[in-house]
C-alpha cells in the first residue's frame, strides 16, 4: 500500500468500529429511534471526506487535514454514541442519543427546510438592501467632499454600535417581526460597509484619480466606472465579514420572538426541552452558514479577476 | 504658432509660500507639432510640470495657456499617458481604449468607439492581446495600450510623464521606435512633451530638449537629427553621441553641486 492510501488506515477502522456499535446499540437499548437516518448522516459525511480529500490530493496537497479533520469527527461521534446510546450515562433530557438527532431530520425534514427557506429569505433581503444601499451611499459621499464630511462622524458614531443591542427594540417598534429583523440585518450590514466604502474612495490611490481624472468623466461615470470597480473587491473580501454578522444578527433576531426560521426553531425547540430538535437545528444552522462561506468564497474568486 | 506657453510659472508643495517652490518662475514655449523631450534630475520639477499641464494642479502665480487659452482643467486637446496606473487594471486593454475614446468623444457610439479602439490597437500591434486584462500584460505592452488610448482620444498635445521608465532596454527601445513613428510621421504630427530621465532616450526622439535643473534653471538644447532616427548615418550617430555626452556633462554638474 503507497503512503497516499496509508492515511486512509485509521479513519476507516474507525469509522467501522462506530457503524459496529450503531448498528449494536438497538439490540443492547431498546426503544431509542431507528438508525437508519445516523447511519445515512454517517454515509454522507464519510462521502464529504471522500471528495474534499480527493480536491486535496488533486491540488498537490497532502489531505492530512481531512484526515485530522474526519477522525475528530469519526471520534465525537462515537464516544456521543456509547456514552449516549450504548451505556446510557448522560443526562436522559439534556443530552440527546445521536440517533434521535439525526432521526429528527428524517421526521423534520420540511418543518426544518421550510424554517431554512425563511431565514434564508430575510437573510437575502437584508443583506442584499444593506450591501445594495451602503456601496451605493458610500460611494456618493465618498466622492463628494461635502457629502463625506457630513456622513463620515455620523457612520463613526453609529457603525460601532452593535444592531444586536437595539434589535428588541426595533422589534418593539416595526409592524411585523419580519420587518423588525430585516432592519436589524439591514443596520449591521449597512454601517461598517457604508464606512469602508467611504474610506476606500478617499484613499483612492493618486495616480489612478489622475488618470481617470485626465480622461474628464462626468461624476456619473467616475462613481460607477471608476471609483465602483476600485472598492470592489475590498467590498467582496468584506462579504464574509458581514455575512457572519448579519447571520448573527439574522439568528439573535429570530431568537427574540420570530415564529419561523432557524433561530426560532432551535429557541422553541429548547423552549419544549426537546433538545433533540434543538440540536439537529443547530447542525442545520452549520451546515446553512458553512455552504453560504463556500458561496462567498467561490464569488470571490470569480468576481475579482484583474487583481 | 506658439501651441503651449509657460509663463513664469511658480510651484510648490505644502502650505504656499512656506516650503521653497519646486518651480520658480519659469517660462517656456513649445510650437504645433514639436516633440520636446524634459529632462532634469529627480526633484526637479518634471512631474509638477506635466500636471500643471494636464490641468490636474494649478500654479501658484504665473500662467499656463494651450492654444492661448488658459488651462482650467484637464481638457480634450490633451492626453497624457503615465508611468504608474497607465489603465484601469479591471478593464481589459481594448475596453480601456474604447473607454477612452468614449470619453473623449461621447457622440460617438458604442460600436465606433470599439471599432476605432480596435484600430488604434492595431497600430501598437496589440491586436492579439486585446481581450487581456492589464495584470495579464508585461509592463511594456501596458505602455503600447496606453499609448494607443492616448493617440485614439485624438487630441492635439501628448503629454507623457516617463512612460518608459519602468520598462526594461528591449521593451524600451521597441517603444521607443514605436512612438516616433507614431508621433512625428508624415500628416500626423502631434505637439508632444514627453519627460525622461534617460538621456539616450531624449535624444533619440526630441526635436528639442529641455534641462530643467530645478527652480528656475532652464537650459535649451535643440536637436538636428533625421528621421526616423532607428538608422542614422555615421556622420549622424557620432553628432548625437556628442550631444548625449554634453548633456550627461550638464546633468553631473548638476547633481553634484
Amino acid at each position: 500500500m503507497s503512503g497516499r492510501w496509508k492515511c486512509l488506515l485509521i479513519p476507516h477502522t474507525l469509522l467501522m468500529v462506530l457503524v459496529l456499535v450503531i448498528a449494536q446499540a438497538p439490540k443492547l437499548r431498546p426503544g431509542l429511534s431507528s438508525c437508519v437516518a445516523l447511519l445515512t448522516a454517517v454515509g454522507v459525511i464519510e462521502g464529504a471526506f471522500l471528495l474534499f480529500l480527493c480536491l486535496a490530493w488533486r491540488r498537490g496537497e497532502s489531505g492530512n487535514a481531512c484526515v485530522d479533520i474526519i477522525l475528530l469527527v469519526w471520534a465525537l461521534l462515537l464516544v456521543w454514541e456509547l456514552y449516549a446510546s450504548v451505556w446510557d450515562r448522560a443526562h436522559p433530557v439534556l443530552v440527546p442519543a445521536p440517533e434521535d438527532v439525526f432521526d429528527t431530520f428524517r421526521e423534520q425534514w420540511p418543518t426544518l427546510l421550510q424554517n431554512v427557506w425563511h431565514s434564508l429569505l430575510l437573510l437575502a433581503v437584508g443583506f442584499s438592501l444593506g450591501m445594495y444601499l451602503a456601496v451605493l451611499l458610500g460611494l456618493v459621499a465618498g466622492w463628494y467632499p461635502r457629502l463625506r464630511g457630513f456622513a463620515c462622524p455620523i457612520a463613526n458614531v453609529m457603525a460601532p454600535i452593535p444592531p444586536v443591542v437595539f434589535s428588541p427594540y426595533l422589534v418593539a417598534l416595526m409592524p411585523s417581526f419580519r420587518s423588525a429583523s430585516a432592519l436589524v440585518i439591514v443596520l449591521g450590514v449597512f454601517w461598517p460597509t457604508f464606512l469602508g466604502t467611504i474610506n476606500r474612495v478617499a484613499g483612492i490611490e493618486p495616480q489612478l484619480l489622475d488618470s481617470a481624472r485626465i480622461l474628464r468623466p462626468s461624476n456619473r461615470v467616475m462613481i460607477f466606472h471608476i471609483l465602483l470597480p476600485y472598492v470592489f473587491p475590498e467590498v467582496v473580501s468584506g462579504l464574509k465579514v458581514s455575512l457572519t454578522s448579519s447571520l448573527l444578527m439574522l439568528n439573535f433576531a429570530e431568537l427574540m420572538g420570530a415564529t419561523h426560521g432557524m433561530g426560532y426553531y432551535v429557541q422553541n425547540s429548547i423552549a419544549y426541552a426537546n433538545y433533540a430538535h434543538a440540536v439537529a437545528g443547530i447542525i442545520v444552522i452549520g451546515v446553512v452558514v458553512t455552504i453560504l462561506g463556500a458561496l462567498v468564497t467561490w464569488c470571490q474568486r470569480k468576481l475579482i479577476h484583474w487583481r | 504658432m506658439a501651441k503651449i506657453i509657460v509663463d513664469r510659472v511658480t510651484f510648490g508643495y505644502g502650505v504656499a509660500g512656506q516650503a521653497e517652490p519646486v518651480l520658480q518662475a519659469l517660462s517656456f514655449v513649445v510650437e504645433e507639432g514639436e516633440f520636446v523631450c524634459l529632462v532634469g534630475p529627480t526633484g526637479s520639477g518634471k512631474s509638477t510640470l506635466l500636471r500643471l499641464l494636464a490641468g490636474l494642479s494649478f500654479p501658484q502665480s504665473g500662467e499656463v495657456r494651450i492654444d492661448g487659452r488658459l488651462v482650467t482643467g484637464p481638457g480634450p486637446d490633451r492626453s497624457v499617458v503615465f508611468q504608474r496606473y497607465p489603465l484601469f487594471p479591471w478593464m481589459t486593454a481594448w475596453k480601456n481604449v474604447q473607454f477612452g475614446i468614449q470619453q473623449a468623444k461621447p457622440g460617438l457610439g458604442r460600436h465606433a468607439a470599439r471599432w476605432l479602439a480596435k484600430e488604434y490597437l492595431s497600430r501598437v500591434g496589440m491586436l492579439d492581446q486585446a481581450e487581456k486584462l492589464p495584470c495579464q500584460m508585461s509592463g511594456g505592452m501596458c505602455q503600447r495600450v496606453a499609448i494607443a488610448r492616448a493617440l485614439a482620444m485624438d487630441a492635439d498635445i501628448l503629454l507623457l510623464d516617463e512612460p518608459f521608465g519602468a520598462l526594461d532596454a528591449r521593451s524600451r527601445e521597441g517603444l521607443q521606435t514605436l512612438l516616433e513613428g507614431l508621433c512625428t510621421g508624415q500628416g500626423r504630427r502631434k505637439t508632444v512633451l514627453f519627460i525622461t530621465h534617460d538621456i539616450r532616450e531624449a535624444v533619440f526622439l526630441a526635436d528639442r530638449i529641455l534641462f530643467l535643473g530645478g527652480g528656475q534653471e532652464l537650459l535649451e538644447f535643440s536637436v538636428r537629427l533625421p528621421r526616423p532616427r532607428g538608422g542614422l548615418s555615421p556622420a549622424d550617430d557620432g553628432r548625437a553621441r556628442e550631444l548625449q555626452e554634453l548633456l550627461r556633462r550638464q546633468f553631473d554638474q548638476l547633481q553634484g553641486r
